[in-house]
């Protein structure tokens, strides 16, 4: 952690002054059902109060109903979804029921957790200057206050840049810097501190409660935030949302751990699937490297430098690294989508060992991207799955059983993420390769749809590559972890090596 | 990312008004069709490659006549049979295949075709696509209209990112143990139309979140727009004023002469 | 085509009109100008900006493919330094895109009829060839001479059977896997 750790709380109301911004009362909501597919009640009698200069964490696993809920009170569902709502939300003590999401901005501000989906123009300032030029403000205010949130963000440099070209970490602050300068009463903040490392969280965070702001941050992982900021929580568990303090502490902690929320550690309640468990140090050499080189035309800051990598049948490796680092790179070349400068890659051909061709990488491995939508063709889950393959009906329903996968008539694309995650992993556990690169997938899955995910292919006679940012988690699935770092692997921790490592953040401090 | 033939530059035409350029633009490619003197139009065509010359390079005049040179051939071509007349250099049987009418209309057709080439090319070699938007905001196009393209611009390299990731996904799960060695057009077009349709899908699923994206910006409120970026802040209008005027002057009198 | 136009309310907002043209210009824009099928003559590739034209035209409707079939594939001119081609491409796919749809959009009531609905796409893929090609003849004509012009036509009729033969059977595809599409048109 950077910077001075203040033990007492930065912001105190007092009793008296305590003024209900947001209240939620009695709130349901259930998407509305599509032919062969139906959506269940997400969520039923939501109660939640938000006192001005509160800060809670609302936890929930993937598709638990975070992101929805953020978009019903900005007021974008139900009307661009559909869907039944009830119950009641008060802004400032009046009802939204009537306002547009465009006359609720002044009061309610969202960051997206995707930012690519919430960028619009292709300048930094300029993205910022939108919504104020929707309310007409003065340019004169807009230049002021654009400086002023580029510097609160410490963004200041990036002011005519290309939203395009920053990365994600960088683009979270571009939206944040823009709800800093529309200055809404109410902060929604949906998965936004993922992507940002402790320094800019701690910053941030900071300044958003100096300002007094109220906010609402949605998780579906436990977040680490500053000590001296006191939050309030709340967990989402099959459609109801409970409070922390309305909880015995213990009944809290098993709730999060029940719905996969912390990632367990030392608990004792979340099972290892049997085939994750065995320690695999002795299956046969699936795959060598050595000293694969590789950059791209016109950047010369990034190299990859690979000299000796080897993967054996079973074993599970984590490449854990910021974005830039080389971790997509790297699974872009094992999987020959593109190939080295120089170097060899080497692949298990029957007995022997073999030089491998691009044609042949592709065939080796499956890279499952970290988007499941750029993997999905077809217009039902059966042709998806039987897609270049001659299947059998019973291979068919096993494969959906085992992903748990919605129907076999169902078209992929009105699945929810986490079943469109899982048919990516189905389509590729069918197609039995060696080798399966997982890219980033424990952003849009609960714990246990990964975990079953890996396994299953685990058992597919492959070795694993996990790319991840989240340490704790290829502490928990790999039997081994590379940390890497502009294009090379600046560090190798073996499983039973990882006692104290706590974050990815915390590895590259103690390494420096 | 390509998202123009703009290239960064510090040349005197990178500085000048692109609202000036803008109406140049068009002032040129209207006087290339309405005059019909070769004299004139050789006039406004070097007038134009001396532009080119001086601000990209001696190299910048031949990039705009390599994008269009095969056309260049055909109408060297098939334009002289066309328009019979004056002095006959060739012809077979009662058939004038050259002659001097159909030389002199081929120039012209040349001189214009690759004076409003050389006229674009210099435009949106020098102007980049933010700076054409805010000029045709200041030429009173539509908000809605400049909004369109500003968004459409940023999605561009988001869908060439979108496409080249599909097609990377489709290599991954293509049946390898059919060895085809040559792709046949057929087989090109059915390998392509599961990708173009992924591609499609999600580029329509974006629309929805990003018409709330913008409406979480105040886009629909009924309140006046105000304006963070206008184009006169950047360049000084009045002043280049007067050359403009000077231009139009001596075309327009050039054309009456 | 069976036709379920139960319409969803969204597309009334002036929000989601900004948003479905912006989006299907950048589609428009990169089946131009990134996806090119190598072929025999004029160009030397086939280029899948009708494609796009017609998809949108069907999907989308008339106006939708005017402005998103227009500016698409002028912006693509503009990227692969064709610019001085924009101004008339403009025109050439715009009005081309709202031919298609007022053809494939005209008489619903017997949208399930496969006769009539065949009709429509030959019309269509008629309409849309002559106002395409005839277009580039005419402007090109003016520009660089008719007989050059006439140089272009073949090609530029590959283009709108590409157009109708990519175009229709992805836009029913389309309609198959993302079914909601269906309420989209406006």
């Amino acid at each position: 952690m950077t910077g001075e750790v203040h033990r007492e709380p930065i912001f105190s109301y007092t009793a008296g002054g305590m003024k209900e911004l947001l209240e939620l009362k009695q709130l349901s909501f259930k998407y509305p059902d599509y032919p062969g597919l139906e959506f269940p009640q997400l969520f039923s009698n939501i109660n939640l109060t938000l006192n001005k200069g509160d800060f809670r964490i609302v936890l929930g696993k993937p598709e638990s109903g975070k992101t929805t809920l953020s978009r019903i009170i900005t007021g974008l569902i139900p009307r661009y979804t559909g869907g039944v709502l009830t119950g009641s939300i008060l802004l400032n003590g009046k009802t939204t029921a009537e306002l547009k999401p465009y006359e609720l901005i002044e009061q309610a501000g969202t960051v997206f957790q995707n930012p690519d989906e919430q960028i619009i123009t292709t300048r930094c300032d300029t993205e910022i200057a939108f919504p104020m030029e929707s309310l007409g403000w003065e340019r004169t205010i807009m230049t002021k206050r654009i400086d002023a949130a580029l510097h609160d963000t410490d963004i200041s440099r990036l002011k005519t840049r290309n939203p395009a070209t920053l990365s994600g970490g960088e683009k979270k602050k571009l939206l944040i810097a823009s709800l800093f300068a529309l200055d809404p009463d109410v902060w929604i903040l949906d998965e936004t501190l993922e992507e940002l490392d402790p320094a800019s969280v701690q910053m941030i965070l900071t300044q958003i409660l100096q300002k007094e702001k109220t906010v609402l941050l949605l998780a579906s992982k436990n977040p680490k935030i500053p000590e001296n900021i006191q939050a309030l929580y709340s967990v989402f568990s099959e459609g109801e949302l409970f409070h922390r303090e309305n909880l015995p502490e213990h009944s809290y902690q098993e709730l999060l751990e029940q719905e996969g929320l912390v990632i367990p550690g030392n608990s004792t309640s979340f099972s290892l699937p049997v085939t994750l468990k065995k320690e695999n140090k002795n299956g046969e050499l699936l795959l060598q490297i050595r000293n694969v080189r590789y950059s791209y035309e016109g950047n010369r800051e990034f190299s990859l430098t690979i000299d000796n990598l080897s993967l054996h049948k079973g074993e599970i490796l984590s490449i854990v690294g910021e974005n830039g680092s080389g971790k997509s790179t790297l699974g872009k070349i094992l999987s020959g989508l593109i190939q080295p400068s120089s170097g060899d890659i080497s692949i298990r051909n029957g007995e022997y060992m073999q030089s491998a061709t691009a044609q042949a990488l592709n065939a080796f491995t499956g890279f499952l991207f970290q988007n499941p939508d750029s993997q999905i063709f077809l217009p039902t889950v059966k042709e998806e799955l039987s897609f270049n393959l001659d299947l059998d009906e019973h291979v068919l329903s096993d494969t959906i059983q085992l992903f748990s996968l919605p129907g076999k008539d169902v078209p992929p694309a009105l699945m929810s993420y986490g079943a469109r995650k899982r048919l990516q992993g189905a389509v590729y556990y069918l197609l039995a390769k060696r080798l399966y690169i997982i890219d980033e997938a424990d952003s849009g899955l609960s714990i246990n749809d990964y975990s079953n995910i890996i396994s299953l292919l685990k058992k597919k006679n492959a070795a694993l590559i996990i790319i991840t940012h989240n340490m704790e988690l290829s502490r928990f699935f790999s039997d081994r972890t590379y940390i890497m770092e502009r294009g090379a692997i600046i560090k190798t921790i073996e499983k039973n090596q990882f006692s104290r490592v706590q974050t990815y953040f915390d590895t590259i401090k103690g390494n420096q | 990312m390509i998202t123009s033939t703009y290239q960064n530059g510090n040349s005197y035409i990178h500085k000048t008004d692109p609202r000036m350029k803008l109406f140049l633009l068009v002032f040129f490619t209207v006087s290339f069709f309405i005059t019909d003197s070769i004299s004139v139009t050789s006039l406004y065509f070097l007038f134009i490659m001396f532009l080119i010359g001086s601000s990209i390079g001696i190299k910048g005049m031949a990039a705009p006549v390599k994008t269009i040179y095969p056309l260049l051939i055909f109408v060297a071509l098939l334009t002289p049979p066309f328009h019979p007349g004056g002095t006959v250099y060739l012809r077979i049987g009662s058939h004038i295949l050259v002659s001097n009418n159909g030389i002199m209309e081929t120039l012209r057709l040349i001189i214009r075709f690759t004076g409003i080439t050389g006229i674009f090319f210099l435009f949106f070699r020098t102007t980049s696509i933010d700076d054409l938007i805010l000029s045709l905001r200041w030429f009173h196009v539509p908000f809605t209209i400049t909004l369109i393209l500003t968004i459409a611009i940023r999605y561009i390299p988001h869908m060439i990112y979108l496409y080249t990731s599909v097609t990377d996904a489709h290599k991954l799960r293509k049946n390898w143990n059919s060895k085809e060695e040559k792709i046949s057009f057929k087989t090109r077009i059915k390998n392509l139309f599961p990708v173009l349709v992924s591609v499609l899908i999600q580029s329509i699923k974006a629309i929805p979140t990003l018409a709330m994206s913008l409406e979480l910006k105040g886009f629909g409120s009924k309140r006046p727009r105000s304006r963070y970026m206008t184009i006169h802040q950047y360049y000084s209008f009045p002043l280049q004023l007067f050359l403009l005027s000077a231009i139009v002057l001596t075309v327009i009198l050039s054309a009456i002469l | 085509m069976s036709d379920q136009e139960q319409k969803n309310t969204f597309t009334r907002f002036s929000a989601f009109r900004i948003a479905s043209l912006a989006i299907l210009i950048a589609v428009t824009t990169i089946f131009t100008y990134l996806i090119r099928i190598p072929t025999a003559p004029t160009r030397g590739y086939l280029n899948l900006g009708d494609v796009a034209v017609f998809f949108t035209a069907i999907t989308f409707g008339p106006f939708s493919a005017l402005i998103a079939g227009g500016l698409g594939t002028a912006l693509a001119d503009i990227i692969s330094g064709y610019a001085q081609w924009a101004p008339i491409t403009f025109f050439a796919h715009g009005i081309q895109g709202f031919i298609v749809g007022l053809i494939i959009f005209a008489h619903r009531k017997n949208a399930d009829n496969l006769r009539i609905g065949i009709v429509r796409l030959v019309l269509a893929f008629l309409g849309a060839t002559i106002i395409m090609a005839g277009t580039y003849f005419v402007t090109g004509g003016f520009m660089y001479g008719f007989g050059a012009a006439a140089t272009e036509i073949p090609g530029n009729i590959l283009q709108n059977v590409a157009g109708v033969l990519i175009g229709y059977p992805l836009a029913l595809a389309v309609r198959k896997a993302y079914p909601p599409v269906l309420t989209y048109k406006w």
